[in-house]
């Protein structure tokens, strides 16, 4: 059956070691984080990933157009990276069939690990410094992936939403998946949760992207990204987010 | 076949409920043109005793902020410490964030005697106390 997902590549897409998922959720942690990435690592646009799923929106940047779905590509001496950024939520509606598609993709690319980069939502973001980053692994290589690199494993609890559709389509295919969650604000977008992630994925990845800027522009950051975070409230309603202040039976 | 209808079904009225939605924010402003306000993201908690109003205000000069009560309203007003410009944007091109504006009803039980404020590192927390309970002796 045809997809109603389209990987549509730009440039010759080589494979890579890690492709880096940063979409509007909670805090709008994995945003925040890939956009500044992307940015500070002077990366080139190699596809696009469109469907019907997405709303009908093109975004200008410096009088270039830019569809809402990117893969930027990024190459260090030693460790490739590609980098998905969605400047928009996606529907619920939309999940199941994208994360198909994204595997797919992944393994067709022979991608090595798909690490997403996002928070997890704490009420006690606000007396928090440093907030603390939890790994999801999904293989058994995945967890001692974590371990070795001193991670605080995420042992207990849901995830929801587009992150958890693509953790449960590696598990189903087999393919290494890890989820990097800062405790963050579940509804004002969180640079410094932001940072938090992106100072994990410099240490397990080798990246090595200055931080100190991004908690600099924290405040101004917040208030630009204000109206996001509202339309990305209304697909979090949606998309099953309350699950994650739920205790599942297993933990009984 | 009754699956695929009843699933159909189900799209139509999420479609339906969503496009309601988008409806209803297109006339909802988001900026007030004449004075360059906006109101600001927040959420209420009820924790037991006391209502908490907690409120991202970031760029807030601290001295600008007014927690007022008019009547059954609490209104949150504070303005930024340097404008907000979108320029390049065309929706904000003409205009500026300069500053936020929040209007709640405060509920019938409330102690408004009681009513804290505090603003730290770009957020605002108001604490509105919930009226004591008192016991009436059953005679």
């Amino acid at each position: 059956m045809k997809s109603s997902w389209s990987f549509m590549e730009v440039k010759e897409v080589p494979g890579a070691d890690y492709l880096v998922i940063g979409m509007p959720d909670v805090g709008l942690v994995g945003l925040i984080a890939s956009t500044y990435l992307v940015k500070n690592l002077n990366t080139n646009v190699v596809a696009y990933v469109d469907s019907p799923y997405l709303p009908p929106v093109i975004i200008y940047h410096e009088a270039q157009p830019y569809p809402v779905m990117r893969i930027h590509s990024y190459t260090t001496q030693d460790r490739s990276f590609l980098f998905l950024v969605s400047e928009v939520a996606m529907s619920p509606s939309g999940v199941y069939s994208f994360s198909r598609k994204l595997i797919e993709w992944t393994q067709a690319k022979d991608i090595d690990r798909i690490l997403l980069i996002g928070g997890v939502p704490t009420p006690q973001r606000m007396k928090l410094e440093k907030p603390m980053v939890y790994a999801a692994g999904v293989t058994t290589d995945d967890i001692s992936f974590l371990e070795k690199n001193g991670l605080n494993l995420f042992r207990e609890g849901f995830v929801s939403g587009p992150y958890a559709m693509i953790l449960k389509e590696c598990y189903l295919k087999s393919v290494k998946g890890v989820a990097l969650l800062a405790e963050s604000f579940l509804n004002y977008p969180d640079p410094g949760a932001a940072a938090a992630v992106i100072t994990v994925l410099n240490s397990i990845t080798g990246l090595k992207v200055n931080v100190e800027p991004l908690l600099e522009q924290e405040e101004e950051i917040r208030a630009r990204l204000r109206e996001t975070m509202k339309r990305t409230m209304e697909t979090m309603r949606e998309s099953g987010k309350a699950y994650e202040f739920t205790v599942p039976a297993m933990y009984m | 076949m009754e699956g695929w209808f009843e699933e159909s079904f189900r799209e139509l009225r999420r479609e339906l409920k969503r496009l309601l939605r988008e409806v209803e924010k297109m006339v909802e402003p988001i900026i007030d043109a004449e004075t360059g306000e906006v109101e600001p993201l927040y959420e209420v908690i009820d924790a037991g005793d006391k209502l908490v109003v907690r409120v991202d205000m970031p760029k807030v000069n601290k001295n600008s902020i007014e927690v007022l009560r008019a009547g059954s309203k609490l209104v949150i007003k504070a303005g930024m410490k340097e404008p907000v410009r979108l320029c390049d944007i065309p929706f904000y091109s003409r205009c500026e964030v300069t500053g936020y504006r929040l209007e709640l009803e405060i509920p019938p039980d409330i102690d408004v005697e009681r009513i804290q404020a505090a603003y730290k590192s770009g957020y605002l927390e108001v604490t509105l106390p919930k009226q004591r309970v008192y016991r009436i002796k059953v005679e």
